[in-house]
Order: C-alpha cells, then structure tokens, then sequence
C-alpha cells in the first residue's frame, strides 16, 4: 500500500534547539492513526512541516504524492488540518467564517454556502451558527474549529491536540466524527495527542516522539506486548523511563 | 520577475479566479468593529465641517484665495476640508485598518488557520491590505459622495465637480496611510511598533501637506511627501487640469504598489 | 492593607525596553522640533502673520514655541500610549491578562506597576524634547518669552500628556482588541487637541481671553502665559500627575472584569 504520507530522516533545527531528530515513519490512506508524545516532542513542528508552514533542517516528506516545501499550496489544498493553539476570528459567525474558508479554497460562493449549512447540520452547530465566535464557548468554538478542517472534502486530516479542553460528550462526539469520517469517506486521520486513552480507543497504528527523536512507530497492540504492558499509557511511560536512562 | 512582484502578481490573479474569497474578505473587513468606528468619524467630519466654517475669520478666508486662488469661500473650505478632516481621517484610517495586517492575527493565533488553507503569506498580505485598502478608498469616496449633495446647500460658492475631483486625487491618501501602515506592520512584526511608527511618520508627513503652498521656494523640496500629492486637488483648485492631476495620481498609484510589493515580500518570513 | 510586593513592582518596572523606546522615538521627537525652529522663521511673511492671527500669539518666538510645543506633546504622548497599550489591553487582547491578574497583586499594584513606566517615559521624553525646543529657539528669545518660559510651557505639555495617559489607561483597562485601544488613545489625543483647531476656524465660539480661552486653546494660552509658567509648571506637573493618579485609579477598578 503506498501511504498517504511518509517522512523519512525528518530534521529541524531552530538554532541550537533540536525540534526534531531524523524522524522516519508512514501514514496508510483510510486509517487513524496516533501521533503521541510529551509537550514540546516536537509533534506540532511536524505537523508544521507537513504543512509547508516551515522548512525541513533535512529529511524528506511527502504527502499524498507532494513535497510539502515545494508545492505547500498543493498540499494545503487537499488536507485539514486544526491547530492545538488558535483563536477564531471573533467578530465573524460560524456560518461565515466557514463560507470565508471554503473560498479560501476557490469555492464559488453558493458551493461555499452549501458545504457550511451541510457541516453546520452534521456537526451540530445549528444552534450558535450564527453567534459572533467571539462570544462562543471552548467547546463550540472547539467545534467550529473542527469544522473548518473539513470544509474541502480532505483526503488527509492533521489534528493537532483535537480533544483538549473538549468536555466527555465533546471529546466522545468528536471522536465519533473520526470513526465516521474514516469509515463512510476512508478518510485519513493523524491525531497528534498527549491524551493516550483517546489514542488507544482511536487508533490501530501509532508513532511516538520524545524529546525530538521517534521512539517508537507500529501497531499500538504490538507495541504493547513487546513492552509488557496493558495500554498507552503504560506504553509510553515505559518508553519516556527507557529515553531517560 | 522578483519575488515580490511574483506575490503582487499572484494575489492579482487571485482577485480574478477567485472573486468569491475577495468578497468575503471585504464583507469580513466590513464587519469589523473599526471599521464601524471609522464610519462614524467620517459621518462626523460631514456634519461638522460646513459648522466650522460659518463664521470664517476674514483673515484666513484671503489667506486660502491667496494660496489657491479664486474669490470665493470654497477655496477656504477645501482646505479646511482636506487639511483638518480630511488628512486628519486619513491618518487614523491607516492606522486602523494597516497596522495590524498578519500581526493581529499572529497575536491572537488565529493566523495559523489561514495559513493552512491553500494561501501564501504573501497572498494572505495581499488579500488582507487589498481588503482595507478597498474600505478605506470606499469610506473616503461614499463620504465624498455625500458631502456633494451635503456641502451643496451649505457652502457659499460650492463647485461639485472640483470638489469630487480633489477627493479623486486626495483618496490616494488613505490608501497610501493604509499601505505604509501594513508595511510597518510586517517590517516591525507588532501591531503597537507598527502603529507608533505609522502615527509618528503619517502625522509627520500631513503636518507638512501644505507646507509648499506656505512657502513655495519649498515646493520642489517638499514633493516627495505623498501627501503633498494627494493635495494636488486643492493645491490647484484652480487649474485643475488632467496635466495637473495626473501625475500624483500616477505618482501615488505607483508608490502604493511598491509599498504592497516591498509588504507582500517581508511577509514571506512571516510564521504562524 | 495588603503589603506591596516590592519583588513584583521592581520586575514590571523592568519589563519594558524603555530605553530604547525613549531614545528613538526623543530622536525622532528632536529631529521634527529643530527642523520646525528651523522652518518656521523662514516662512513668508504673510503666512506668519496669518498664523499670529489664526492662533491669537505674537511675535516670531511665539509662533515657533507653538510648534515645536505641538511636536513634545505628540511625541511625548503616543510613546507613552503604547506604554499604556501594551501594559493592559495588549495582554487582554492576547488572552493572558487572567493569568496575572489571578496573582496575589492587590490591582491598583498591578496597574501603577504596569503604568509608571509609561509616565517616566512620557516624562523623560518630554523633558528631554522641551531642552531640545530651548536648543533649537537659542537665539530667537526676546522680552516676550525667554528660554524658562518655553521650557515651562514644554513641561506643562508633559503634564496635560500624563493626565492624559491617565485617562487613556482608565478608558482601555477593558479593551479586547489592540485596534480599539489604538483609536482610544488617537481619540484622546484628539480630544485635547480638536478644540484649538476648532478655535483657527471659529475663534468666535470661544472666549475673547481669560480662564476659558486658557483652557481649551493649550498652546495658545500657554505661550500667552509663559512668565507665570516659568515657574509654575511644577504645579501643573503635579495637576497633571494627580489626574492621571485619578486615571489610574479608575483602572484598578476596571481592569479586574466580574
């Protein structure tokens, strides 16, 4: 299977601080797959370079069959992404700032109003769609944000810390959009969490980073067993105590 | 071609497959609480000024003939027009609509989710200075528009057709507030740097509008401030040829290009 | 009464690059005053007379103090607004104004801290400027206005910008939003400065002299009063001070939003 996106020997450097360290590892399309590691691994820088918001040190990255430093457009076009830290523009509505975001993606209008009405329906944000963001809650605002990653129909969605600050029934809803999104339209997810038990109900496949350097990447239950332990959050304990030594 | 002319190009051709995201950006800049504000000043400047001139002081009404020529009131209120509300406008219209280009957003970390859609820094520069560029010429303009019909009935001697070509000219001096200000903006890389910047330079440069016509031995020395330009429309009330107004217009247009150009390449650098 | 934590006040009086703050914008503020003491006794004579007559002051030292008086209030001013911008409404509009607020910092500690600074800025500015107006005007002082008298009007000028920053602190202790607070501090300005450019125009809305005219046309009476302002500045500088203690004390009680 050719994955959907792959990094190879990943490096970046600001300075004398070393973000990331020769990070190798692959995304197949359709699946759920977990991002983990501590505050400051260097998961969001990652997922910054898959972007094309910044520029490898060194390494190779391609996704879905682009070189994010060269056509960052091109791959900005075809993903979603939500960040862990980030505001909506507070004096715009959910409905319009979904309209403004799916012209950002060349939508004619009436195709970018549909597609908001369609993701205010299927998200559930008919009650506040057309509250100043300003004033909404973490949750909705959460929410919101959830639904700008999906106003283009992506093939690949890169979520970047997706359920913190969420409540038990946001967190559950949105997982559950994961699921549904990866089964009725195969798309590919990359959940960047430090929130292990959201991992380990989400997903099959896993890579996880400490201090910069990729410690480990495969099958969560594999993983598992070759540490002795019984979910994530042994797993990566076992794996931070191992680095520390 | 360069980089910058590269981004300007980019964002132009943009505008042209991509009407649907420029209307946007104008209704979202619309919106916008200062832009609201601005309105309001620009209604005040409109009732106010016939105000201030019902009783001019005989000395400064043969002050402004003797610089602009004519004998009647209008050239005193054109200049008080331009050069107390007008330029005055100008500068906070800048201020408020440039001065926070990408730096605002970056502040409040809503910048990280424009940037991961399919737009360049530079292009979202464009996008974003072409949208307060449009409010500010649109602001300027609509009060233009309606002082012709205000001003009529209240200014002793008013000529419409000079009146609207002076704003013709003058509105290159909101747009040129608003192009240096987003310049400042990312050349600085904070809103409040920026806006000192911005305030000192711009009030600096009205303060000196018409200082040429004070004293013309300065005028030739004193061309280079844009606002000089963009007064070319009062400065010549009385000539107000095509030979006379062309060229600041050109003048200013170019310069307001290069200014979003030198922006739209600072902006490369700019991170979420 | 909650003691004062010293730690904490001497760290935010830390906290700002005021140095460098203060000496580019004082450069830029000496730059714009010696050219206009430079300019201004070079303007034809009909424009000064028609000045003399539009600002109601006399004799060419006055029409320069006039200026350049302008140049130290502006200058002065608006690098202390950002002082103030960046003291209160800045980290609101950043979300992180709670953080520090949570802290065991009673708020008027919290905004005389963040605020001082913006004073001793706008203060060290503006004393500096009004030397440089001295400097610049060497040579032009007569029997109608000395070198103390424009030193005392430049000060006066510093004193109406701390009253106002004062007032600029109190009106964006809740602003969300840099842009509002940028035009709350051009409006504050303005609002000083609107009634002397009203008075070029329609000199007959105001006053023919006295209290009234002293008030609201700043430049004007200042010059027209510069003996007494020679040394009476440190008064008005205390006027000055107290309305803007006042402006920060209204502050303290805002910026803390239930």
């Amino acid at each position: 299977m050719t994955p959907i996106l792959s990094i190879e020997g990943l490096s970046k450097h600001y300075g004398a601080v070393v973000a990331l360290d020769g990070v190798t590892f692959s995304v197949n399309p359709g699946e759920i797959f977990g991002f983990m590691g501590h505050n400051g691994a260097g998961k969001t820088t990652a997922l910054r370079v898959l972007l094309g918001l910044t520029p490898p040190t060194s390494g190779r990255v391609t996704v879905m069959g682009l070189d994010p430093t060269q056509d960052p457009l091109g791959v900005r076009s075809q993903l979603g992404f939500l960040p862990a830290s980030y505001a909506l523009p507070r004096e715009m509505t959910a409905r319009s700032f979904l309209c403004y975001v799916g012209a950002m993606f060349s939508m004619p209008r009436a195709e970018a109003e549909a597609r908001a009405e369609a993701l205010i329906t299927e998200l559930g944000l008919s009650s506040f769609a057309d509250r100043r963001l300003g004033g909404l809650s973490t949750g909705m605002a959460q929410k919101v944000g959830f639904a700008q990653a999906l106003v283009n129909r992506p093939k690949l969605l890169l979520l970047d810390e997706p359920t913190s600050g969420l409540d038990p029934l946001g967190r559950h809803d949105l997982l559950e959009s994961l699921r549904q999104l990866a089964e009725t339209q195969g798309t590919t997810t990359m959940f960047s969490s430090h929130i292990l038990s959201d991992v380990q109900t989400l997903c099959r496949r896993v890579a996880i980073l400490h201090k910069g350097r990729l410690v480990a990447f495969g099958e969560a239950e594999a993983l598992k067993a070759e540490h002795g332990v019984a979910d994530m959050d042994a797993l990566y304990l076992a794996l931070a105590r191992r680095e520390r030594r | 071609m360069s980089p910058a002319a590269s981004a300007v190009t980019a964002a132009v051709s943009n505008a042209v497959t991509n009407p649907a995201l420029w209307w946007m950006e104008l209704g979202r800049r619309l919106g916008e609480r200062k832009s609201k504000g601005l309105a309001a000043l620009y209604l005040g400047a409109l009732l106010a000024a016939p105000k201030l001139l019902e009783k001019p002081p005989p000395h400064l009404l043969a002050a402004a003939q003797s610089w602009f020529g004519g004998d009647d009131p209008f050239a005193l209120f054109m200049y008080v027009w331009t050069d107390l509300a007008m330029n005055k406008l100008a500068v906070v219209t800048g201020i408020a609509l440039g001065a926070g280009v990408l730096v605002e957003e970056r502040a409040d970390r809503s910048l990280v989710l424009s940037l991961s859609k399919p737009i360049t820094p530079a292009g979202l520069y464009a996008l974003r200075t072409g949208s307060a560029v449009a409010v500010a010429a649109g602001l300027y303009l609509i009060t233009q528009l309606a002082g012709l019909g205000l001003f009529a009935a209240q200014i002793d001697g008013f000529r419409p057709g000079a009146f609207w070509l002076s704003g013709m000219v003058h509105v290159w001096a909101p747009i040129f507030a608003t192009t240096l200000s987003a310049l400042c903006a990312v050349a600085i890389g904070r809103q409040l740097g920026a806006a000192l910047v911005s305030v000192l330079v711009l009030f600096s440069l009205v303060g000196g509008a018409f200082l040429g016509v004070y004293n013309p031995a300065w005028a030739g020395a004193l061309a280079f401030n844009p606002f000089t330009q963009a007064v070319a429309g009062v400065t010549h009330l009385g000539d107000q040829s095509f030979a006379t107004l062309a060229p600041p217009v050109v003048g200013l247009l170019v310069l307001n290009l290069v200014l979003v150009a030198v922006g739209a390449r600072l902006a490369r650098r700019v991170e979420p | 009464m909650t003691p004062i934590p010293w730690t904490y006040v001497r760290a935010e009086l830390r906290r700002e690059p005021l140095a460098f703050m203060g000496l580019s914008a004082g450069l830029f503020g000496a730059v714009s005053i010696l050219a206009t003491c430079w300019a201004v006794p070079r303007l034809p004579e009909s424009v000064l007379t028609l000045l003399s007559l539009s600002l109601a002051v006399e004799g060419l030292p006055a029409l320069v103090l006039v200026n350049t008086l302008l140049a130290v209030w502006f200058v002065a001013y608006f690098v202390g607004a950002v002082v103030v911008i960046r003291a209160i409404a800045a980290p609101r509009a950043e979300n992180g104004l709670d953080l520090l607020l949570v802290k065991p910092v009673p708020p008027e500690v919290f905004v005389w801290s963040r605020i001082l600074p913006a004073f001793g800025l706008c203060a060290a500015v503006g004393l500096g400027l009004s030397l440089t107006q001295v400097i610049g005007m060497w040579g032009l002082f007569d029997d109608q206005l000395s070198a103390a008298g424009a030193l005392g009007a430049g000060l006066t000028t510093v004193a109406v910008a701390i009253a106002q920053l004062g007032a600029l602190t109190a009106l964006t202790a809740r602003s969300t939003e840099l842009a509002g607070a940028l035009g709350l501090a051009i409006a504050v300005f303005m609002a000083v400065l609107t009634p002397t450019s009203v008075f070029i125009y329609r000199p007959d809305l105001f006053p023919v002299d006295g209290l009234g005219r002293a008030l609201f046309v700043a430049p004007t009476s200042l010059i027209l009063h510069s003996e007494l302002i020679a040394w009476a500045w440190p008064i008005v500088m205390l006027v000055g001070v107290g309305v803007g203690a006042l402006g920060l004390a209204w502050a303290a009680r805002r910026v803390v939003v239930g």
